[in-house]
């Protein structure tokens, strides 16, 4: 049972008890609100030093000290240094490596140092008068801070006062535990801008060499129709010749040449449009290839992006290998970006081509659908990759191409290309026989 | 791993029980403070093997403990065990040298930091053992060697009829005027409170000549003539002669040490009176201090301690968020004297506040401890508590 209240000595002990704490949470409230209104002008601080200038300042107003000093050490503790200190000390600062470390492990209250066998020779040189000392460790991410607080008076500091030290040391952590934060986040950002960039010129690089590897199949290509064209065009241009001649000095011609004359040209003129189409197929086809700055995303076929860029490629594949595709159910919607999908496709169509036998290669393609994903098999009956070599396929400039041949940089590439989409590019299969990578994309679901 | 703690009641009557049972103390106990009657302490003293830091003071009487009322029929020897792994505890002491007081004490106080290994660095509490007497000294070199933040609390040891066989035992030496400090590293939260259990009285005077403990003239009347005046008009007889301990415990004199925001009191016993008019009193006066009648009752007195405890035991709430884990209560053997009948009743309020927890008191000739302002005080029929604290989950052993 607990004594009654109307007891004036037990009411008188409960009032100075609660008065006592109260003026003890007044400390608090007011160092917590010092710190509130402090807080974001600390944030805008770069510098540690300026940081703890400030928390001095602080401090000082709740806490009787003569010196105060501030040790930066890195985490190791191999390197340390006095970032700040009121006053300065004589001479250069220096403190043991072993006192540092001691004084690094946990608070330490000292109420009279002169009395502390380790207390360092150096530190009572730099500070002869001091007594009393309170040492805070404040670690903060790989570095670890030191806020030594002096007095020359023996006892000078109370438990409260360390209390009061320990709540400005916590607040210190966190003020530069956030700076360390936001200054990480500005690198990372940075990195980050500069990975980008660094993907998108290895990607203009990669699809340039691709380019630079179809230009003789392309060049083939457009000579074909070009050459018809050519000749029907000079052709067309002596029977027009023929034909002026004709009409002005034979009144009666043969009829039956002049249809024949017409009838000819006709199909010389279906023929070359036909292959101007072509020419112009093929360059509009390498002009989107090619496009540098084309990043946007659209719901598109990729079924339709397979095709269009095999028909890129079947120049460089064809004299090579024979070329299957399979399309097992179309169209095939996913959301993503056309020329970069096309460059994906191309670089797996084009390493399976280098792999195979000159006149003997075999190149399936396989497009199917397993919710939630469209597959995409690429398939050669090359001499596969080396188990040594499988982990490293991915890595960007890993190459066992001749040097100036390839790049190694495709199907890392074509990796990141397909994680860009939210898919995945693997090699599902390789032996002796052949090899096999498997491209998933994520269905598009309106 | 959390300190531990726990109070042994420990058969005193005969020695061989009561070696068998020092000698199954845990090996890993960080300190043992034993109380009891001298007549116990001796005999502790007197078989004493273990290798543990153990120490022991006398008690006036009895002790008390959690588990023991404590009677002075019975011999009993109560003992607080403190297991604490992760923190330090350093004991040194030396027959008192009341002439080179400060010097001694810094040599005790090194001598304890580097039992515990923490030489030079702040305690949280020094706990102090020593016969009645010189505890104003005590503690003023205390506070020139330690600085005047460093919280003491302790008990002057006592006997049964103030016969000077009081008595400490260090671990090897048992003497009467033994000073034991104890350095305590507790790794748990740990507070304290310190009271008298009386109310003032508008009666008053100011000390216009005193020398130590002696206290010749208030207001410049010999200071017997003005306190039993104060008695008469309390409708109480005078006193006189050289045993008034007993008939002034519940009138003594006392004097404020702070009044804000509440007035704390000081106390001080008048012990004896002389014919030329001054008293002898258990604690300094000094010229110009003003002095009040303090008047208490006995049921103020058997509830006090519960009172302290629980004032202490909000303190650890009010700051550390913990609860109390042991309590040790220093009571004044005078109080104490004035409601021998009713020990059953003070260890019933100590319960109240801590049940099943250990808690040890000691009933003793002067006390000192931390007021709420601070500052470190010896008085005289006062009441000083010291509470380890523990996380609200974790149980005394």
């Amino acid at each position: 049972m607990y004594p009654p209240f109307d007891d004036p000595c037990v009411l008188q002990d409960r009032l100075a008890q609660l008065t006592h704490e109260n003026a003890q949470l007044q400390i608090y409230r007011q160092l917590y609100l010092l710190q509130q209104d402090s807080f974001q002008a600390l944030l805008a601080l770069e510098d540690p030093t300026q940081v703890f200038t400030r928390l001095y300042i602080d401090l000082q107003k709740h806490l009787s000290f003569t010196q105060a000093l501030v040790v930066q050490a890195s985490a190791d503790l191999k390197q340390h240094r006095l970032i700040a200190a009121w006053p300065q000390p004589a001479g250069d600062w220096q403190c043991p490596d072993d006192v540092l470390s001691r004084l690094l492990q946990q608070i330490q209250h000292f109420y009279d140092v002169s009395r502390c066998p380790w207390w360092p020779p150096l530190l009572r040189q730099h500070y002869p008068d001091i007594r009393c000392a309170l040492t805070l460790p404040i670690p903060v991410g790989r570095q670890v801070y030191l806020l030594m607080l002096f007095s020359t008076q023996v006892g000078a500091f109370s438990a409260q006062h360390r209390e009061l030290a320990e709540i400005v040391c916590h607040f210190a952590a966190n003020t530069l535990s956030e700076l360390d934060n936001r200054r990480l986040s500005r690198e990372a950002d940075a990195l980050v801008e500069q990975q980008k960039r660094l993907e998108q010129s290895m990607m203009r690089q990669e699809k340039m060499a691709a380019i630079g590897l179809l230009t003789a199949g392309v060049a083939h290509e457009l000579n074909n129709p070009l050459g018809y064209i050519y000749s029907n065009l000079q052709t067309m241009q002596h029977y027009l010749q023929q034909f002026e001649q004709q009409y002005h000095q034979v009144k009666s011609a043969d009829q039956a040449d002049l249809n024949a004359l017409f009838a000819d040209a006709a199909d010389l003129l279906e023929e070359s449009l036909d292959g101007a189409r072509r020419a112009r197929q093929i360059i509009t086809q390498l002009r989107q290839f090619s496009h540098p700055d084309d990043s946007s995303s659209t719901t598109l076929d990729l079924a339709e992006v397979l095709e269009s860029t095999l028909s890129i490629a079947n120049s460089q594949i064809k004299h090579r290998a024979k070329l299957t595709v399979d399309i097992k159910q179309r169209p095939a919607w996913v959301h993503g970006n056309a020329t970069r999908l096309s460059q994906l496709i191309l670089n797996l169509v084009l390493n399976a081509c280098q792999a195979v036998p000159a006149n003997a290669g075999l190149i399936q393609l396989q497009l199917r659908h397993t919710q939630p994903w469209w597959q995409l098999l690429v398939s050669d009956n090359g001499h596969g990759i080396s188990l040594e070599q499988q982990p490293h396929i991915f890595t960007p400039f890993f190459t066992t191409k001749p040097v100036g041949e390839g790049t190694g940089l495709g199907l890392s590439i074509g990796r990141a290309i397909a994680e860009q989409h939210g898919g995945t590019l693997t090699l599902e299969h390789s032996s002796a026989e052949g090899s096999t990578f498997l491209l998933m994309l994520p269905e598009f679901a309106e | 791993m959390t300190a531990r703690f726990s109070v042994l009641s420990l058969d005193a009557a005969q020695p061989e029980c009561l070696a068998k049972a020092l000698a199954q103390l845990p090996a890993t106990t960080s300190l043992a403070i034993a109380c009891g009657n001298n007549r116990e302490i001796r005999l502790l003293a007197g078989i004493n093997h273990t290798q543990l830091p153990l120490v022991a003071f006398s008690s006036c009487l009895t002790s008390t403990s959690n588990t023991d009322v404590g009677r002075a029929d019975q011999q009993h020897l109560q003992v607080l065990l403190v297991d604490d792994p992760t923190g330090a505890y350093g004991i040194a002491s030396a027959k008192l040298d009341a002439a080179n007081l400060s010097a001694q004490v810094a040599e005790l106080l090194q001598t304890a930091t580097v039992q515990a290994n923490r030489q030079g660095q702040q305690p949280a509490l020094i706990w102090c053992l020593q016969p009645p007497g010189y505890e104003e000294q005590l503690l003023t070199a205390l506070s020139t060697n330690t600085g005047p933040h460093v919280p003491v609390i302790g008990g002057s040891s006592a006997d049964d009829d103030i016969n000077g066989q009081w008595c400490q035992f260090d671990g090897v030496q048992l003497d009467r005027d033994l000073l034991v400090l104890i350095v305590l590293y507790p790794s748990c939260p740990i507070s304290w409170f310190f009271s008298s259990g009386y109310h003032q009285l508008n009666l008053q005077a100011t000390v216009t000549k005193a020398a130590a403990r002696r206290i010749y003239q208030l207001d410049h009347k010999p200071a017997l003539h003005v306190y039993n005046n104060w008695l008469d008009k309390l409708g109480l007889p005078a006193l006189s002669g050289d045993k008034i301990l007993a008939q002034s415990a519940l009138v003594p004199l006392g004097r404020v040490i702070s009044s804000q925001p509440v007035p704390l009191y000081l106390l001080s016993h008048p012990a004896e009176t002389y014919a030329d008019g001054s008293i002898a009193l258990m604690s300094e006066v000094t010229e110009g201090e003003q002095l009040y009648l303090m008047m208490g009752s006995e049921d103020a007195l058997v509830r006090r301690a519960g009172h302290v405890v629980r004032v202490a035991a909000d303190t650890l709430k009010l700051r550390y968020q913990a609860v109390p884990a042991a309590a040790v209560v220093f009571y004044c053997a005078g109080c104490m004297l004035q409601v021998r009948n009713r020990y059953h009743e003070i260890h019933q309020y100590v319960r109240d506040q801590l049940g099943d927890l250990p808690f040890l008191i000691a009933y003793t000739f002067g006390e000192q401890g931390c007021f709420a302002d601070g500052s470190n005080r010896h008085g005289n029929l006062m009441i000083s508590a010291l509470l380890f604290g523990t996380e609200p989950h974790v149980s005394a052993i």
